[in-house]
């Protein structure tokens, strides 16, 4: 029985049925299935929006909706979940850098983090790149991701590592840069530890970090 | 042969004298570029790199200029700096500088507040909104094709006005909303359309960005429920007329080429090769579509040396231009990192080796 209605709302979040998994939810929790079991189910549901959207079966206008369900959905379960918290699989600060003000790309890896499981800490656009290593140290951060769109952006990544060295943090902190303009290249050139121009690739990149660390 | 029947020809898959160019600079390069070429007006830069078509715009009405100046980074969009330091176009959208002052964001969106029955629209007829068009068109006509813009067509002034998360999620949860708000807009280019048109402007720019690096933002399904039908409503006006259309979205659409293809779309831009392969979009569409820009922006032009530049150019040239259906230049405006000798070699290998009929 349980196993069906959190099927269910897996399946609901694949088709974007918003109004139908919000019940579902609701009527799990009332039910009795553990929050962290429903959260399961969510989070496998985004899990295959990610999938069908790396196989180009869904838009980024989907992978949208899909990350808005949950963030509604979050809200819904948040109280209960306060009581069993789940160990994330890594913590990962996430900014697109100064001078760059796009945020699509951003949000895209941030969505396909959270379904991951990941504790992602946005700093938004247009970040200058003390703040990344800032927050990196408050937060006790595995892993920073820096999204660029612009060719003219992506040279400030280096500023990042520079930061980082003088932290004394760089070997504690991996980096990872990602973005339109990104090139293999620039792992050498800007002194990183991957760079992507896709968003799954980049998820499986630091899924892999965080098994082998 | 004069620039207009240069692009014409093209635009009619015949082979002119050479492959037209075009070309869009931010204002930081245009200076550059003037004291390199050793020249006092911007007008001078482009007949010295061989520019073709000329574009002219809707503007804000006298008397929002009277409050506004243009925004250095789009010239043609006029702002008011509000006290809370944004910046405030005529429609109500907001925009905040970055930090480095060289790109702008839009934070704040009317239709986040306001209903949409409340909400204004800026009128159309208000005076000083289509006078310097109609000036440069009649100064341009005769000697370049005239292109008038009406980028932003329905897909961004409508997320520009209620947001863009907020907009992707109605066009799922309130089609309703959505036809309401698209049909207002709809109805708001009809008219700016058809003041072009009147003044006798040879293509008209659609224009709405829906394709990102590898994939689309907005699903083909989505794309073909809300805007289709809409964009082939407002093609109709122009091409009824005899005026040509051209498509902008940056990144890849290949999904719906054969739909713009279908409701009559001319001229496609900017066919970022990074996204989509120049040379493949040719062979499978190019004697239906003519094909407009395809030098990279986001590679070549930026980091690549004088020869990749003019390599890219001869590649595009050897498998673009057989036929016509080429209208060459940069993948967007020439952005502040590309070094001037790249934009020089771009335009002269282009003139030199774009004759018909092609030999390389």
């Amino acid at each position: 029985m349980s196993k069906d209605i959190l099927n269910e709302i897996t399946n609901g979040i694949v088709h974007l049925e918003y109004e139908n998994v919000k019940k579902l939810v609701n009527s799990a929790l009332e039910k009795g299935i553990k929050p962290l079991d429903v959260l399961e189910a969510l989070r496998r549901g985004l899990e295959k929006v990610g999938e069908k959207f790396e196989k180009q079966e869904y838009f980024l206008s989907e992978l949208i909706m899909a990350g808005e369900i949950m963030k509604d959905l979050l809200n819904i379960l948040k109280p209960y979940l306060l009581s069993e918290n789940p160990k994330a699989k890594g913590k990962i600060v996430l900014g697109t850098i100064l001078g760059d003000l796009h945020d699509i790309g951003k949000d895209i890896i941030k969505t396909l983090l959270i379904s991951s499981g990941f504790e992602v800490y946005d700093l938004g656009i247009d970040v200058p790149p003390e703040q990344f290593v800032e927050k990196a140290k408050e937060v006790d951060a595995d892993i920073i991701g820096i999204s660029a769109l612009l060719s003219t952006t992506v040279p400030t990544t280096a500023e990042v590592i520079k930061y980082l060295e003088k932290a004394k943090l760089r070997k504690k902190v991996k980096v990872i840069i990602g973005g339109a303009a990104v090139r293999k290249e620039h792992i050498k050139k800007y002194g990183v530890d991957a760079a992507v121009n896709d968003a799954m690739e980049g998820l499986n990149i630091i899924k892999a970090w965080m098994e082998t660390k | 042969m004069k620039p207009r029947e240069r692009v014409i020809k093209a635009i009619l898959h015949e082979e002119p004298d050479r492959v037209p160019l075009d070309g869009q600079f931010r204002t930081e390069q245009l200076f550059n570029l003037k004291r390199h070429l050793g020249v006092n007006e911007d007008e001078e830069v482009l007949i010295k790199l061989g520019i073709d078509l000329r574009t002219v715009f809707m503007e804000p009405s006298n008397e929002f200029k009277k409050k506004a100046i243009p925004l250095k980074q789009y010239p043609e969009r006029w702002v008011i700096k509000r006290p809370d330091g944004l910046l405030e176009d005529e429609w109500g959208i907001r925009y905040s500088e970055g930090a480095t002052g060289i790109y702008i964001h839009w934070v704040y969106h009317p239709l986040q507040e306001k209903d949409l029955s409340e909400y204004e629209f800026p009128d159309i007829d208000a005076e000083g909104r289509f006078e310097n068009a109609e000036k440069n068109v009649k100064k341009w006509m005769n000697i370049y094709a005239t292109t008038a813009s009406v980028e932003m067509t329905l897909f961004e002034q409508a997320w520009y006005l209620s947001g863009y998360r907020n907009f992707i999620k109605q066009l799922y949860e309130n089609p309703s909303f959505v036809n309401k708000l698209l049909d207002k807009i709809r109805l708001f280019r009809e008219r700016q359309i058809k003041r072009f048109v009147e003044m006798g402007v040879d293509i008209i720019k659609f224009g709405d960005d829906v394709g990102m690096q590898t994939n689309m933002m907005l699903s083909p399904y989505i794309w073909r429920k809300f805007f289709k039908p809409r964009m082939q409503q407002l093609i109709n006006i122009a091409k009824k007329r005899g005026v040509f259309i051209y498509y902008h979205s940056d990144g890849y659409i290949e999904p719906i080429i054969p739909d713009l293809i279908e409701i009559g779309v001319d001229i496609l831009d900017p066919v970022q090769p990074e996204c989509m392969d120049p040379a493949k979009i040719k062979k499978m569409y190019g004697d239906r579509i003519t094909l407009h820009g395809t030098i990279s922006i986001q590679e070549t032009l930026p980091f690549g040396s004088s020869d990749d530049v003019k390599n890219e150019v001869l590649n595009r040239i050897r498998t673009c231009a057989p036929e016509g259906g080429l209208i060459l230049g940069p993948t967007h405006k020439i952005q502040i990192d590309v070094p001037i000798k790249n934009i020089i070699t771009l335009y002269e290998v282009a003139k030199k080796s774009g004759k018909y009929p092609i030999r390389i």
